[in-house]
């Protein structure tokens, strides 16, 4: 009974995390690229590719039970420096995602509410969020749970009722063309919809939770994923709401539930941008914090709150980050542009994790491991070449808009990586 | 494993809660914090118990005791026990040994850096 508690609990950590309201602009987005069902298609592939990466991601956290992540098992198979590079690339990519999602929330909110009210609640929600940080106030695993299946469950009505209760919408704009580069386009930003699935690993209670509970959580948060989504997408083109730009899923809920869908798609946005804000700002705080506690970024951001032991440098940091982000969205209109450069982000570190799995079971085989990934070593590098084949293609779906910016968070990582104090520190072997 | 080394530990566990306590800063942190500490070395020879450290804190670290006390709230390490006694003695960085997966804790966020911050108020590592 505890065992099954324990797996929906991380299970909906898992999906909680890649539970984003930027996820209904991207999935509107890939209808640039492809129509109706290869749509559909193209979430399923992207979610079959992101299985595979959990399994991975499972054999890595089964060889380190509870470390923070990325950050150790590159460490582990590149050395400090690649590793120190890639978790500095992910930190930008998380705070330019907490962009998109303030931008979105204010365009959702914009429907029901005065304009200056939908601007200013991006901005008040990560405060809050941040406050709540500072206070050590905390959502409980039950309370997180609740919330993540509150959404799932929300989000699939929505898709279902759109889909089985009301006739299809005319009038929809015109599906392009199918094409092999239009659907490789559209899972390489289909990835955008997984992103975060991986952040169970530092949280498991015991070395026992490694062997079954993560490995499944994880995969049966890809799988909830990707079934929502791809439902979602179907309803998407059933409503004819695929020109409903930033809030396709509040199109699709008015579509299925009239005005009481409204109430229901705004309610679950905000949810859903609080629960992402949360989740996103306290794993990063405490990656940065860790990074500072490591000497590889400045002394102020190991900083804490000694009444509650937040850590209010890394917050601080984090924070501003995010702020920054949210403005810059804003400002030049990037939220499309941001979300495609987040997902070829993703796609890159998923396809270096692969190379990692592979890499770590040739430089330092283990005897007896909690969780062995079914993927042969041939098999992830494949796997591996592929996500940084589509992360590129990501980026080239567009590339006056895309470029440029890919190229500003790489240069900002290689920044903040060329100032960590501590770049040059020797890893510790894997195999000692 | 030898049993000195686990003595080893036990002392210095003490002298660090001992260390702990006397620490006004720490106190402050540790202040309405409430979990219990287990520590359990991964080191073991084959047919022997691993030895375990259960410490409860409420206000002040308890006395380490070599039995598991049944609670929801628990903050697990595993470690070899050099490393766990030279976290636990100042002189290895716990977050670094943490990220590079030699010293493992089980724990809710904000429990991980409390117990860090303890280490780092202590002896500034």
């Amino acid at each position: 009974m505890r065992g099954a508690r324990d797996l929906i609990q991380y299970l909906c950590v898992s999906a909680g995390m890649a539970l984003a309201v930027s996820c209904f602009l991207v999935l509107e987005g890939l209808f640039r690229y492809v129509g109706g069902v290869q749509v559909a298609i193209a979430v399923l592939v992207a979610g079959g590719l992101c299985l595979g990466v959990a399994a991975a991601v499972a054999e890595l956290a089964s060889r380190y039970p509870a470390a923070p992540g990325i950050r150790t098992y590159f460490k582990q198979a590149f050395g400090n420096r690649a590793s120190l590079l890639l978790t500095f690339v992910y930190l930008f990519m998380l705070a330019l995602v907490a962009g998109v999602e303030g931008v979105i929330l204010a365009r959702v909110i914009a429907l029901a509410a005065p304009q200056q009210l939908a601007s200013a609640l991006p901005g008040a929600l990560l405060a809050l969020v941040l406050a709540m940080n500072v206070a050590g106030v905390e959502l409980s695993r039950r309370v997180q749970t609740l919330t993540t299946l509150l959404m799932i469950a929300g989000v699939f009505a929505i898709g279902a009722n759109a889909l089985l209760d009301a006739p299809a919408a005319l009038g929809a704009p015109a599906a392009p063309e199918t094409s092999l580069a239009g659907l490789g386009t559209a899972v390489a930003l289909a990835f955008f919809l997984f992103v975060g699935f991986e952040w169970v690993t530092p949280l498991g209670r015991s070395p026992q939770a490694y062997r079954r509970s993560i490995p499944w959580a994880m995969l049966g948060a890809v799988v909830v994923l990707g079934a929502m989504y791809a439902l979602f997408a179907l309803a998407i083109e059933h409503s004819g709401s695929t020109g409903a730009g930033h809030s396709p899923h509040v199109a699709v809920a008015r579509f299925a539930l009239g005005e009481a869908g409204i109430a229901l798609a705004i309610g679950l946005s905000v949810l859903a941008v609080f629960t992402s804000l949360n989740a996103g700002i306290l794993g990063a705080s405490r990656l940065v914090y860790a990074l500072a506690r490591e000497e590889q970024l400045p002394r102020w951001c190991a900083r804490l709150y000694l009444r509650t032991g937040a850590p209010v440098g890394a917050l601080s940091l984090i924070g501003a980050l995010a702020a920054a982000s949210m403005a810059l969205v804003v400002v030049f209109e990037l939220q499309l542009a941001a979300a495609a450069v987040a997902a070829a982000i993703v796609s890159v570190t998923y396809g270096a994790l692969l190379l990692a799995t592979a890499r770590l079971r040739r430089q330092a085989p283990a005897t007896t491991m909690l969780f062995r990934c079914p993927i042969p070593s041939w098999g992830l590098y494949a796997g591996a070449a592929c996500l940084v084949a589509l992360g590129a293609t990501a980026v080239l779906a567009d590339p006056l808009r895309h470029l440029p910016m890919a190229i500003a968070i790489v240069a900002l990582a290689l920044l903040a990586f060329l100032a960590a104090p501590g770049r040059a520190a020797r890893t510790v072997a894997a195999t000692r | 494993m030898q049993a000195h080394e686990s003595n080893d530990l036990h002392a210095c566990l003490e002298r660090f809660r001992d260390l702990a306590n006397a620490n006004q800063r720490v106190c402050k942190l540790i202040q309405g914090w409430r979990p219990v500490i287990v520590i359990s070395p991964t080191d073991v020879a084959p047919g022997e118990d691993a030895p375990v450290y259960a410490a409860r804190v409420d206000g002040a670290i308890g006395a380490w005791r070599s039995s598991e006390p049944d609670s929801d709230w628990t903050i697990r390490l595993s470690a070899p026990q050099e490393v766990l006694r030279q976290v636990f003695s100042g002189e290895l960085n716990p977050a670094r040994a943490h990220l590079d997966g030699s010293l493992q804790v089980f724990a809710e966020d904000r429990d991980q850096v409390k117990l860090d911050a303890i280490s780092l108020i202590l002896w500034g590592v």
